[in-house]
């Protein structure tokens, strides 16, 4: 199977790679188009995330606040610490501190250093509650004591007991409890042996300008650091962080903070080198464009740190004007780089996926509809062979238009066998009439060659094989000139002869009278005589044609052999004559010593003259046994007309005429000149002039004419002599015949005069013709073709 | 008239003496031979005026005797005339090529008018 010409090579092959090219396009175009669009979107996105980050920081934030509001509200109805202490208050506030996830404790202080504290995670324990200051009622100045869910505190065994704890308050408690207004503390580490670093609310409880009490809710930088964390999952890619109005560091999603070694007050975070380093330039970058402004919480800025690009947007976050911090969240350009690379990627393995999955199915698909064409093919190949469609299920149970052009072979299939059938039928009939046509061409003795109109073999029998030497099955269909070489003796030329061709153009018989050699393959000559004729389809048009060759050896063998005696027998013949002749010349010469008597010379003269008759008789014989031989050649020369006449009539006179007879000449002008053999001119118009002369009454006239029509040269000659009965003049110019009334008149003629003008008229395609009345004369016509002798 | 010799070349007698006689009327003399053989002895000897030359020839023939002349003698200038009785054209195309002057068949020709044409080679 040829690919380039099969299904496979002209649809499956381009449409596979077609696919392939297209997935190929539009992934080469949709990977530039989605890395520029997938920097906007990632880049939207962040920026939309931090507006999330930022409401949900601002939540977190506000958290401590709203717990000590509402637990300020609840202490406000009591007067000193002891009434909070006997009421549910801590309880209360347990509850709400359990609320508030990320808010890690909540405290009551008031002036006396009085306070006590719940928190969650500290010391090592869920919860906690501690007890710290002087108080009556309490044995120790301070305990730390575990506490569960439902606030039952375990006094059995503290976590922390010192008389020496050094109880200190915040000095932020008198600030706080001074001011009129809530305020957050800086960071600072409020229990320095755990490290646990934060924030604190403070609430003042009291009466305005009165207050005898702070309530504080705690974050830790921890919990904060848990929390940003947590709004990673809303900005996976980010980082966020949160600084001070100095620009320090206080926490971040990747900042690990360390607790200062002696837990006094401080704001030192430890971020690492490089953290610190690029959220001072986003701080300073802040700063350079003119502070924070509201339109950058729905932007983002582009800044480069280090030739590095990052992306960041700030928040700032203030509270009455004792917190100030900026939420950052920080984005690194390669991050969005990588995440659109590894976008790109599942894009482009996605592609090529997708692809694949096409070429596959294209491939599966041709196959499907391949296959069965070529089980198709394979089962129709089948049927040439063995005449029999087999279809199998490969091509059956193809698709349903493989499965119609499956059924219509098969329909299409039954029919051609119907046609075979008859057709078979139809050859058996043909078959007899075949054999019946070859045995009789065999049966024909000479070679039979069926040419079609290409000139082409179509049959040849026996003789016609063995005449050329090539068999049947090397002849068909080959050309006649490469099977059977037609040469005229004279000519050499091995071009099929124009009479074959002839046949077929003209429609008619072509009889050809030359004789050709037929050149066998081994260079043998074989002597034939040869014919054409057409072959006529029902239409009537020729659609080939038959050439009969005869093999004339044997003739020629018996002709050349009758030809030789002839010729021999007219030698021998002819010398005796000739002695006769000259020496009876010699004795009527007169000479000396020779003499001879008048009765003596007159019995001579009549010896002379049958003589004469018999040189006549025999070279009339020699002449015509020439011409039926055929052994003589045509020569062409321009003949006058008038000359050849007068010096045959010359001849005559001298020889064969008698009486008073007038001859007169009539030659056309355009009959002048006549091209031809002027011994075979010389020889018809002698015969004719002769006989008129011979059968002419006395006193006779003879017209010659010659003249030109159309066609022919035409010659004549008109007597005034005895006639030719009419049942006479069919046999008038067979050999040796002589008519009745002519024996009369001349009982010496040899009756080859006529016959002898006949075969030489005949042979150069003309032809005689005679116009006789008994006692009134006889005109002979001998009509030549007006091209010349051939 | 000068003592020009006729070779005549016949194997008939009756007609070599009769030729002879009418070309002694003119003063021509002639010699008579009646075969190839001696014909050629001769010719290799002699050179006649005109060589007549019967073609039918006991063994060796006219033309072989013509050929000696033409091939062998390598003579293109002697004249020779046939006369034969032999009037196939065959044999008139043959003798032409080897180069005679004149081609008579016998029967044709009335012995009177042998002179005439044989006296233009006799000058």
């Amino acid at each position: 199977m040829m690919l380039g010409k099969s299904l496979f090579g002209i649809y499956v092959i381009p449409f596979v790679l077609l696919v392939a090219l297209t997935g190929l396009g539009v992934g080469y175009v949709a990977y530039n188009q989605v890395s520029d669009l997938s920097k906007e979107v990632t880049l939207k996105e962040f920026q939309k995330n931090n507006e999330t980050v930022t409401s949900q920081l601002q939540i977190f934030l506000e958290a401590p606040k709203h717990v000590a509001e509402i637990q300020a509200q609840h202490l406000q109805s009591y007067s000193s610490p002891e009434e909070i202490l006997q009421s549910a208050t801590p309880k209360v506030m347990f509850s709400d501190l359990l609320r508030h996830q990320h808010v890690v404790s909540m405290q009551y202080a008031d002036e006396n250093n009085f306070s006590f504290a719940l928190s969650k995670n500290v010391f090592n324990v869920p919860y906690s509650y501690a007890e710290i200051g002087i108080h009556p009622k309490m044995s120790t100045n301070a305990a730390v004591y575990s506490v569960d869910g439902a606030f039952n505190i375990d006094r059995t065994k503290p976590i922390v007991e010192s008389s020496a704890y050094d109880v200190r308050v915040r000095p932020w408690y008198q600030t706080g409890i001074k001011s009129a207004v809530p305020l957050w503390t800086d960071v600072y580490a409020w229990i320095p042996e755990t490290g646990e670093v934060g924030v604190d609310y403070v609430y003042p409880i009291g009466t305005a300008g009165k207050n005898y009490a702070v309530l504080t809710a705690s974050l830790t930088l921890n919990s904060i650091k848990t929390f940003l964390n947590e709004l990673l999952y809303v900005s996976p890619l980010s980082q966020i962080y949160i600084l001070d109005a100095d620009g320090d560091v206080v926490t971040g999603t990747d900042i690990v903070s360390v607790p200062t070694p002696n837990g006094e007050e401080f704001k030192q975070v430890h971020a690492s080198e490089s953290q610190s380093k690029y959220l001072k330039q986003v701080y300073a970058d802040v700063k350079a464009r003119g502070g924070l402004l509201d339109s950058l919480k729905t932007s983002y800025r582009e800044t480069d740190i280090d030739g590095e690009t990052y992306y960041y947007s700030i928040t700032r976050y203030a509270e009455d004007s004792t917190l100030e911090w900026y939420v950052v969240s920080l984005l690194r350009a390669n991050v969005v780089i990588s995440k659109i690379q590894s976008t790109n990627q599942t894009m482009v393995f996605l592609s090529l996926g997708t692809i694949l999955i096409a070429v596959v199915l294209a491939f599966l698909i041709s196959q499907s509809i391949i296959r069965p064409v070529t089980h198709l093919n394979s089962a129709v190949r089948a049927f040439e062979r063995e005449g029999v469609l087999a279809l199998d299920e490969k091509v059956v149970d193809g698709p349903s238009e493989i499965n119609l052009l499956a059924n219509s072979f098969v329909t299409m299939a039954d029919k051609i066998r119907g046609q075979i059938k008859t057709l078979e039928k139809q050859e058996d009939i043909l078959t007899i009439e075949n054999e019946k046509l070859s045995k009789t061409i065999e049966s024909i003795g000479e070679a039979v060659i069926v040419l079609d109109k290409d000139l082409n073999v179509i049959l040849m029998n026996k003789v016609a094989e063995k005449m050329t030497g090539n068999p049947m099955a090397f002849s068909k269909g080959k050309h006649f000139d490469d099977v059977c070489i037609l040469e005229k003796p004279l000519s050499h030329s091995t071009r099929m002869p124009a009479f074959i061709s002839r046949a077929l153009e003209t429609g008619a018989i072509q009889i050809e009278d030359d004789v050709y050699n037929v050149v066998s393959k081994r260079g043998a000559k074989i002597p034939a005589i040869c014919l054409a004729s057409p072959i006529f389809q029902e239409e009537g048009e020729v659609h080939g044609v038959v050439v009969v060759i005869r093999d004339i050896t044997e003739e020629q063998q018996i002709n050349r052999t009758k030809g030789d005696i002839v010729s021999i027998a007219s030698h021998q013949l002819r010398t005796p004559l000739s002695i006769v002749k000259w020496n009876s010349e010699l004795l009527l010469s007169n000479r000396t010593g020779d003499r001879i008597t008048q009765r003596e010379r007159t019995y001579i003269e009549e010896i002379a003259n049958a003589i004469s008759q018999m040189i006549e008789l025999v070279d009339n014989l020699l002449r015509a046994s020439q011409f039926e031989l055929g052994v003589f050649r045509i020569k062409r020369e321009e003949l006058n007309v008038k000359e050849v006449i007068i010096q045959v009539v010359e001849f005559c006179k001298e020889r064969c005429t008698r009486g008073n007879i007038t001859m007169s000449l009539k030659i056309a002008k355009n009959a002048q000149k006549y091209t031809g053999d002027r011994e075979l001119f010389a020889m018809i118009v002698q015969n004719l002039i002769t006989n008129a002369s011979k059968y002419s009454k006395d006193g006779g006239k003879v017209t010659i004419s010659a003249s030109m029509t159309d066609k022919h040269f035409v010659f004549e000659v008109k007597d005034e002599g005895i006639g030719i009965p009419e049942e006479e003049k069919k046999k008038l110019f067979t050999k040796l015949y002589r008519g009745t009334e002519a024996r009369k008149v001349n009982p010496n003629g040899s009756g080859l005069g006529l016959y002898i003008v006949k075969l030489i008229t005949e042979k150069v395609h003309g032809y005689i013709k005679v116009q006789s009345e008994v006692g009134v004369g006889s005109t002979f016509t001998v009509l030549l073709p007006k091209r010349g002798m051939k | 008239m000068s003592q020009k010799i006729v070779l005549i070349i016949e194997d008939e007698m009756p007609l070599a003496r009769a030729v002879e006689v009418v070309l002694s009327d003119h003063n021509v003399s002639t010699v008579i031979i009646t075969n190839g053989e001696e014909a050629r002895t001769y010719l290799s000897k002699n050179t006649p005026a005109l060589v007549v030359l019967d073609l039918l020839l006991p063994g060796i023939d006219g033309f072989a005797v013509l050929e000696y002349i033409r091939k062998e003698l390598k003579n293109e200038e002697l004249p020779v005339i046939v006369l034969t009785n032999y009037s196939e054209d065959s044999a008139m195309k043959r003798a032409k090529n080897l180069g005679v002057q004149g081609y008579i068949v016998k029967t044709d020709i009335d012995l009177k008018e042998l002179p005439k044409l044989f006296t233009p080679y006799l000058k």
